[in-house]
């Protein structure tokens, strides 16, 4: 019972309820710490006995996306140490009921309780955005609640349609589905419905519309959690329903999913490059991202999806990075625009420097996470589309371009502006340097030492490609 | 048969309550007295010839019924004046709706819709003196006695054709005889008169304007009870008459459902004012009640009747919010909901999840109610119909939300804060922890 999904489902369901109750913001703090660190062992531990088969409950997508999860949550909640949000006991109540969510997405063998979970996930995070926005956008709100939502509805569409429409048993179970594929036409109509669903969530172009302005409006804690976590669902729901239940559909489409996210990758990061709002340039940098991990499913090889799934988790440590070292630089300067930015290096190398790493790993440079990720999916592509992979590179230096280009305004140069001359000076507290030397690290390891996530990768990917191809 | 003894008993107290100085306890004697009859709904008799029938299925509708219809009556403020008669009045009606989920004869369809309706035009005119009122209840009453004669006629011409006023007959008489012109017209107009009832498409125009002239408890009494009445009288009428002759009708209820549902929706996006919204959403839900009617689904009575209580609880919540807002100011719209987060933490509460229910969120009663309709249609085949209604809920979230919103938006100026009472309290825990019980749980109420 205690090694069961449905403990850590609940885990943070209680955590959610209990934190509710603690009005000083410090010892909520503390305790929502405490309770995630707990989670993350109980992920942790299921993680490990499914991995070596003692107890397999989950299979190994679960399990890469369940350790993602566990593993952000500590990082999200540490990063608002030095400034708790307002109410902080309702944030980091809806930061667990958001952990619950996605815990159950990505543990969940059932398509309706699949659905239901991921429409639960967009209440917590809508709940975030609404209570502690700046400055406050009602039309980003609904902008942003209407894409999801139409993604969801788009969802269950799809469900009933899987399962309803075999001829043969009618199931919910995903495993059981895929003994009863559904007739061809059928497997392509939906495809399209599906495919907007998790293109909704990724987001990539054209359905990115509620992106920008929701990455920049929203306080930091819920972007890292918007694109560190909920982004992944529009990967895992690829991984999980479209390539395995659809491999036809996925099939007749992949080319041109390929031309959209090879065009989204261009056109996101030559939006990058006008953005005048540092967040936003992280914004469409994240787009920018998610078509390349698109372009990695939809490779149909076996190199595409080990590659997005190590380019996922580089992301999420980037964003989180990145977005962490955004929050920093608006509690001090109390703005985020470039042109009033500069020199933050002078004052305080050590978040220029973080801010390096993360921008390296960013743009894939060699030894860092993204690099790994980045190469494998432009191999795969090469070896079959070559002028789509020439493309793609055109993309990797428009990133490295704007990338730099953000961090020569910002962080060199000399503080000239008035808004950085009133910088506060006040230090990084230790919390900061914790959540930015351990992502760091992990922006080492996963560049340096890849293989685990190669490994965990490997079996499924197989599948999936072999399920595709046939 | 006993729970319609115990509420004219009922009735008659509260009108002659006040005389004998029971005032003070009058709410309370009531309350009891409802209570009582919810606990003895359950009756197995036909009486009166045949004509009222009650059955297990019955009884269950009637305690849906008798359940919402305490809500309302609890909802009721007792400092409202002529509170008594009020009550009276309000209980008379609801024997006219427990007689339409029992009725085997048309004569007690008539008697039902009749003795739900004619209170209810007295109730919307309200206490205060207030011009939209009277102009809502003059609506109401010119619109409802033009429906009942329709029904009236349809009722009659049915008689000509089949020369039967019983249910089974009519049904013996269409399933052996083609249906001659004249049958077909009594039918039709009995089918118009009860979707004005149930607030159907294209005779949905009386909602807005009542809604929002009558008091919080009335319209909610009117958006539960009223509506859910209508449809459960609906069901023997599908069984025994539009059922039987079901090719003449699909395409027609079809479209009904559909237009009700684009209708409301586009039409509730428009609007400012809170209670119009929630009428405009009534339409539009009632257009979602009335698919798997439409598509002659076997199932149709558990999804309707799951859809019902769906539905009833998420409207009662948000009425009550409506009603908590309403101490404040006259027709409360989507600014007055400014500011209500710091105010009262139960309201908003109570808010959020009533409206995250209405727009069909999962875990919440109102996504079963939804998800079931849209399985239905699912496996009848009508994909396209699916498609719509999906359109429709996006639609729909979009005003939910932006009501949503509003509730958190930081007020232009400091209020007040009405407390919230102790009633209002228990009631908001119930109603949330029942929206996602059923939600949660849906096997139980199916």
């Amino acid at each position: 019972m205690i090694m069961s999904p449905f403990a850590l489902v609940l885990g943070a369901l209680v955590s959610s309820a209990l934190l509710a109750f603690f009005k000083h913001s410090t010892f909520a703090k503390w305790l929502a710490l405490f309770l995630s660190v707990c989670l993350l062992v109980g992920g942790l531990s299921i993680a490990h006995v499914s991995f070596y088969g003692v107890l397999p409950v989950l299979d190994h997508l679960s399990i890469v996306m369940v350790l993602l999860t566990v593993v952000t949550i500590p990082v999200v909640i540490l990063s608002t140490f030095q400034t708790p949000p307002l109410s902080a006991r309702y944030f980091y109540a809806l930061v667990f009921l958001l952990e619950a969510a996605l815990l159950s997405v990505f543990m969940t063998r059932h398509a309706l309780v699949f659905y239901m979970s991921w429409e639960a996930a967009i209440i917590p995070a809508f709940l975030m955005l609404l209570g502690w926005q700046t400055p406050r956008s009602n039309g980003v709100l609904l902008k942003f609640f209407l894409y999801t939502l139409m993604g969801g509805l788009m969802m269950l569409f799809g469900f009933l349609a899987l399962y309803y429409f075999p001829a043969g048993a009618h199931s919910f179970d995903f495993f059981e589905m895929m003994a009863y594929p559904l007739p061809h036409h059928w497997q392509v109509a939906l495809f399209i419905p599906f495919f907007i669903a998790f293109a909704v969530k990724l987001p990539v172009f054209p359905f990115h519309g509620w992106q920008p302005d929701t990455y920049a409006s929203a306080s930091s804690p819920t972007v890292m959690l918007l694109g560190g976590l909920l982004s992944k669902l529009g990967i895992y729901g690829i991984l999980r329903v479209l390539l395995p239940l659809l491999p036809y559909g996925s099939l007749v489409w992949h080319k041109g999913v390929l031309a959209l996210a090879v065009f989204g990758l261009l056109y996101a990061a030559s939006l990058a490059m006008v953005q005048k709002n540092f967040k936003k340039v992280l914004a469409y940098s994240s787009i920018s991202h998610c078509c390349l991990m698109l372009i990695g499913l939809f490779s149909q090889s076996f190199q595409g999806i080990q590659g997005t799934v190590i380019l996922m988790v580089a992301h999420t440590i980037n964003t989180l990075g990145l977005f962490f070292v955004a929050d920093l630089i608006e509690s001090r300067t109390k703005t985020l625009d470039v042109s009033f930015l500069g020199g933050i290096k002078e004052r305080f190398p050590f978040l220029a420097f973080a801010f390096f790493v993360f921008l390296l790993g960013s743009i894939a440079f060699p030894l860092t996470n993204g690099f790994v990720g980045e190469f494998l999916i432009l191999w795969a592509l090469f070896s079959q589309y070559p002028v789509f992979a020439v493309l793609a590179c055109l993309g990797f230096v428009l990133g490295a371009w704007y990338m730099l280009n953000l961090f020569q305004k910002t962080m060199l140069g000399k503080a000239t502006s008035h808004h950085t001359n009133t910088i506060a000076l006040t230090p990084v507290a230790w919390s900061g340097y914790l959540v930015v030397i351990g992502l760091v690290l992990l922006v080492l390891a996963v560049g340096i030492f890849p293989k685990p996530l190669l490994v965990i990768s490997e079996s499924f990917a197989r599948t999936l490609v072999t399920g595709v191809m046939h | 048969m006993l729970v319609l003894f115990i509420l004219t008993g009922a009735a008659l107290l509260a009108m002659v309550g006040e005389f004998f100085g029971l005032g003070r306890f009058l709410k309370l004697l009531i309350g009891l007295l409802l209570v009582s009859a919810l606990l003895f709904s359950y009756s197995h008799l036909s009486v009166y010839y045949q004509m009222l029938s009650f059955s297990c299925v019955s009884s269950v509708f009637s305690s849906i019924i008798l359940f919402f219809a305490l809500l309302s009556f609890l909802s009721i403020p007792k400092s409202e004046p002529m509170y008594g008669s009020r009550v009276a009045l309000l209980i008379f009606s609801i024997i006219g709706a427990l007689l339409m989920v029992s009725y085997t004869h048309f004569v007690f369809l008539f008697l039902g819709i009749e003795l739900l309706s004619i209170p209810l035009y007295v109730l919307v005119t309200g206490s205060q003196q207030l011009l939209v009122s009277k102009e809502a209840a003059l609506k109401y009453f010119l619109m409802g006695s033009f429906v009942s004669a329709v029904l009236l006629f349809g009722i009659a011409l049915v008689f000509y054709a089949t020369g039967s006023f019983y249910l089974t007959e009519i049904g013996a008489h269409l399933a052996t005889q083609a249906p001659s012109p004249v049958l077909i017209g009594g039918l039709l107009m009995i089918a118009a008169s009860m979707c004005f009832k149930c607030g159907l498409f294209p005779f949905h125009f009386w909602a807005p304007d009542v809604y929002e002239g009558s008091s919080s408890s009335y319209t909610m009494y009117m958006a539960t009870v009223v509506k859910m009445a209508s449809f459960l009288a609906f069901f023997p009428l599908i069984f025994f008459c539009f059922g039987v002759t079901q090719s003449l009708w699909v395409t027609l209820f079809i479209g009904v459902a559909l237009f009700s549902m684009t209708v409301g929706n586009l039409l509730a996006i428009r609007q400012h004012s809170l209670k119009r919204i929630l009428a405009y959403s009534s339409i539009a839900h009632a257009g979602f009640m009335f698919l798997p009617l439409a598509i002659f689904d076997v199932q149709f009575p558990m999804i309707i009747n799951y859809y019902n209580i769906a539905y009833g609880l998420s409207s009662v919540g948000l009425f009550l919010l409506i009603q908590y807002l309403e101490k404040k100011e006259h027709s409360p719209t989507f600014s007055s909901l400014k500011g209500l987060s710091t105010q009262s933490k139960w309201m908003t509460a109570l808010g959020v999840v009533s409206l995250l229910s209405l727009a069909g969120i999962p875990l919440t009663a109102g996504f079963f109610a939804k998800f079931q309709v849209l399985s239905v249609a699912y496996v009848q085949g009508h994909v396209g119909i699916v498609v719509l209604a999906l359109i429709n809920t996006l639609l729909a979230a979009f005003y939910y939300f932006k009501c949503l919103i509003y509730m958190f938006t930081p007020a232009d100026s400091e209020y007040e804060s009405e407390p919230v009472s102790l009633g209002y309290k228990v009631l908001a825990v119930f109603l949330i922890a029942a929206i996602f019980v059923v939600g949660i749980y849906p096997i139980f109420y199916l």
